[in-house]
C-alpha cells in the first residue's frame, strides 16, 4: 500500500511522529557535536596542565643527569591511566628516560617533533619543552595520552540522548493519536456517510457536525446536499408510484375494452355466421320451386298453348319471367354470401387501375352500352394515388366485382377521381347517386376522393313487350328505373363504409332513385 | 340409340318430371331409373335387404343431386366410388348449388362432371339434352368390370 493510499489516521500519526522524531535528531546531534568538541579541549588542556608541571619538576633531573630520578618522576603517572607512555628527552634529542619502562621503541617516538599538543591517530599527544626558568632548553617531555574518557562520556550521552528521543517519540505519537482525531474524524464521518449513502441509496442519512472550523461547514454543505437529495427523490418516488397508478389504471380500462370489443366481435361473427348460413340455405331451397314454376310455365306454354288465348300467354310469360328475376336476385344473394364469409384485410389497391379493368369487362359484357370513362390516370399515376379498399381476401380487382355486379344492370358506371372542392359541388352534381370510397391514399393527398357513379336508363318504352325484358325492378316512385341487383345496393355500401372508407348514395341527375 | 339406363337420384318430383321431360323432349329414350333418395339409389346398384341388385346392367350415367334424404349426394358418390363394380360408372352432379365448396368436394370425391340446374326451363332442357347426347352417345363408357 502506497503512502497516497494510509487512511487518513495513519497519515496524520506518521506525519507527526516523523517531525517529532527529525526534531530530537536534529537537536541531538547538535548537542553530541558540541559535547564531542568541548570534551576534546578539555583533556587537551589537562594534559597540557600535567605536562607543565612534570616539565617543572624534571628540570633538575635533566640537568644533572640523574636518570633514576627521571624515571621515578614519570612511574607517578600510573595515577593517571588514560597516560598510555611518557618519554623525556634530553638536549640533543635522545630518549632519557620513558614510561613505562617496557615500552617498546616503536611505540614513542624516537627524536621529539614540534612541540604543542595535538590529536593524532586516535590519542593525543604533546610535546612539552622542559626549561630552566627563562633561559636554557634542557630537553623535551612527550607524552601521550588515549581518547577513551570522551569516548566513554560521548557513548554515555548517545545512550542517554536514545532513550530520551525513544520516550519523546513514543510521546508525541500517542499525542498525535489522540490530537489527529479532531482533524481525521469529521472527515472519517462524512466518508461513512457517503458510503452509506453510495451503498444503500439511503438518503436520509446525516453526517455528525464536530465543529465550526472549515470541516463543520463542509459536513454542513453536505448534509444540506443530502436533504436535497433525499426531497427530490422522495418527489420522484411520488410522481413514479402516481404514474405506475395511472398506467395500471389504464391497462385496466383498455383490457376491459378489449374484452368488450374481442366480444362483440365474436357476437358479430357469431351473427354473420348464422345470417350467412341462412341466407345460403334459403337461397338453394328458394331456387327449387322457382324452377317448377319456370318449368311447369313453360311446359304450359308448350303443350297447352292452343287453349290459351294471348292474356294467358303473357301471363305465363310473365310468371317465367318474375321467376328468372328472383333467381337472379338469390343468385346475388349467393353471391355476397360468399364474399361476406371470406376473410377481410385492408390493403393499399390501385383504384384507378381497378376503375379500368371493371370499364373494360363491363364494356366487354354488354358491347351494345354506352361506357364512358373520365380522368382515368394512367400506369405511372397509379402508385401515387393509390387508396384503401377494402375487400374479402381475394386478388384486388375481384373485390371491386361486387361491386360490378351491383352495378353490372346500369346503363352507365363512371368511376372517376375527383377533387373534393365543397364550392364545385352543384345541386345537380349532389343529386346523383354515387360510391365515394375515401381510403388511406385519400388521407396522404386530402384533396382527392374516387367516386363512383352509378346512372339508370330511362323508363323502358310503353310499346315493347315485357317479356323482352329479363328482368325488372319494382318502382321506388322515382321517374327512372335501374336494372340490376338493387337488394345488393346497401350491403355494398355498408362494404365500402367501415374503417377508413365512406359510401354515400346520391341521387340520380336523371332523377334516380332516393336512398 | 344406345340402350343405357340412366339413374337420375332427386328427391323433389317437380324436378323428376321436368328433367324426364327435358330429355324426352330431346328425342331421349333411355330408360331412366329414379330414386328418390341416396338409400333408394344405393340400393339400385349395389342391392341390399332382399331387392334383386341391377349388377347385371349398370347405368351409363348416374345424374346425381346432392342435397338428398336419408344419404346424401356426397356419400353416395363416395360409396360409389369405394367399390370395385362402380369405380369406373360416370357420376354427374346435377344440383341448383354453386357454392365452391361443394364443386370442390364433389370433383374430390371423383365425379365426372358438375352441372348447376339453372333455374330457367328453356337453359334447363338444353342441359338436360346435352347431357344425355354426351354421356349417353359420345362418351365411351368404361368396360363394365368382371366380377368375381
Amino acid at each position: 500500500m502506497s503512502l497516497r493510499d494510509w487512511p487518513i489516521k495513519r497519515k496524520l500519526t506518521a506525519i507527526l511522529v516523523v517531525i517529532s522524531g527529525l526534531v530530537l535528531l536534529l537537536t541531538s546531534a547538535a548537542f553530541a557535536g558540541y559535547q564531542y568538541w568541548s570534551l576534546r579541549q578539555t583533556t587537551r588542556d589537562a594534559l597540557s596542565v600535567r605536562g607543565r608541571i612534570i616539565a617543572a619538576n624534571s628540570t633538575a633531573s635533566l640537568a644533572f643527569s640523574n636518570e633514576a630520578d627521571a624515571r621515578e618522576l614519570l612511574a607517578a603517572l600510573r595515577a593517571d591511566p588514560h597516560i598510555v607512555a611518557a618519554v623525556l628527552y634530553d638536549k640533543v634529542g635522545h630518549v632519557f628516560a620513558a614510561y613505562p619502562a617496557d615500552v617498546a621503541g616503536n611505540a614513542v617516538p624516537a627524536a621529539p617533533g614540534p612541540d604543542g599538543y595535538r590529536f593524532e591517530r586516535g590519542r593525543l599527544i604533546g610535546f612539552q619543552p622542559v626549561e630552566e626558568a627563562g633561559s636554557q632548553r634542557l630537553g623535551t617531555l612527550y607524552l601521550a595520552s588515549d581518547l577513551e574518557a570522551v569516548y566513554d562520556t560521548l557513548r554515555l550521552s548517545v545512550v542517554i540522548g536514545l532513550a530520551v528521543m525513544g520516550v519523546a517519540l513514543l510521546a508525541a505519537y500517542l499525542l498525535s493519536m489522540v490530537l489527529q482525531g479532531t482533524i481525521s474524524q469529521p472527515i472519517l464521518a462524512l466518508a461513512e456517510t457517503a458510503k452509506a449513502v453510495s451503498t444503500r441509496q439511503d438518503y436520509s442519512v446525516r453526517a455528525p457536525k464536530l465543529g465550526e472550523d472549515e470541516l463543520g461547514a463542509l459536513t454542513d454543505a453536505f448534509n444540506q446536499m443530502l436533504g436535497r437529495i433525499e426531497d427530490q427523490k422522495d418527489e420522484l418516488q411520488r410522481h413514479a408510484a402516481d404514474l405506475e397508478r395511472r398506467v395500471e389504471e389504464r391497462t385496466h380500462e383498455l383490457q376491459e375494452r378489449n374484452e368488450s370489443l374481442r366480444r362483440n366481435a365474436a357476437e358479430l361473427l357469431a351473427a354473420n355466421t348464422e345470417l350467412d348460413a341462412f341466407a345460403y340455405s334459403v337461397s338453394h331451397d328458394l331456387r327449387a320451386p322457382l324452377r317448377s314454376i319456370d318449368g311447369f310455365s313453360q311446359v304450359l306454354l308448350e303443350d297447352y298453348a292452343a287453349q290459351l288465348d294471348e292474356a294467358g300467354r303473357e301471363s305465363l310469360h310473365r310468371v317465367r319471367a318474375a321467376s328468372q328475376r328472383m333467381g337472379t336476385l338469390i343468385d346475388d344473394l349467393l353471391k355476397l354470401a360468399r364474399v361476406t364469409r371470406a376473410e377481410m384485410r385492408t390493403e393499399d389497391v390501385d383504384l384507378s387501375g381497378m376503375a379500368r379493368d371493371i370499364a373494360s369487362e363491363l364494356q366487354r359484357a354488354a358491347p351494345e352500352r354506352q361506357v364512358e370513362i373520365r380522368d382515368c390516370p394512367g400506369a405511372e399515376d397509379a402508385g401515387r394515388r393509390t387508396a384503401a379498399a377494402r375487400g374479402p381476401r381475394q386478388s384486388p380487382p375481384q373485390q371491386l366485382e361486387i361491386h360490378c355486379e351491383a352495378v353490372g344492370g346500369a346503363r352507365r358506371i363512371r368511376i372517376r377521381r375527383r377533387e373534393r372542392r365543397p364550392g364545385l359541388r352543384g345541386p345537380g352534381q349532389r343529386r346523383r347517386l354515387r360510391h365515394e370510397v375515401r381510403g388511406q391514399a385519400v388521407r396522404r393527398v386530402p384533396a382527392t376522393a374516387f367516386r363512383c357513379r352509378i346512372r339508370g336508363h330511362r323508363r323502358r318504352p310503353r310499346n315493347r313487350p315485357a317479356h323482352h325484358q329479363p328482368a325488372r325492378r319494382p318502382d321506388l316512385g322515382g321517374r327512372c328505373r335501374r336494372s340490376g341487383s338493387d337488394v345488393l345496393l346497401h350491403p355494398v355500401m355498408a362494404r365500402f363504409r367501415g374503417p377508413g372508407g365512406s359510401c354515400e348514395p346520391g341521387k340520380d341527375p336523371a332523377g334516380g332513385r332516393q336512398p | 340409340m344406345n340402350p343405357g339406363k340412366i339413374l337420375l337420384v332427386e328427391d323433389n318430383p317437380d324436378d323428376v318430371a321436368l328433367t324426364l321431360r327435358a330429355l324426352k323432349s330431346h328425342n331421349i329414350t333411355n330408360d331412366v331409373v329414379v330414386a328418390e333418395d341416396g338409400a333408394q339409389a344405393l340400393d339400385y346398384l349395389f342391392g341390399t335387404a332382399g331387392k334383386s341388385p341391377a349388377e347385371k346392367e349398370l347405368p351409363a350415367v348416374v345424374l346425381l343431386d346432392l342435397k338428398l334424404p336419408k344419404v346424401n349426394g356426397m356419400e353416395v358418390l363416395q360409396r360409389i366410388r369405394a367399390s370395385e363394380g362402380t369405380r369406373l360408372l360416370p357420376v354427374v352432379i346435377l344440383t341448383s348449388s354453386d357454392e365452391e365448396r361443394d364443386v370442390i368436394e364433389g370433383y374430390s370425391l371423383g365425379a365426372n362432371s358438375y352441372v348447376r340446374k339453372p333455374v330457367d326451363f328453356v337453359e334447363f332442357t338444353q342441359a338436360a339434352k346435352q347431357l344425355g347426347l354426351y354421356w349417353l352417345l359420345m362418351n365411351r363408357a368404361p368396360p363394365v368390370p368382371r366380377r368375381p
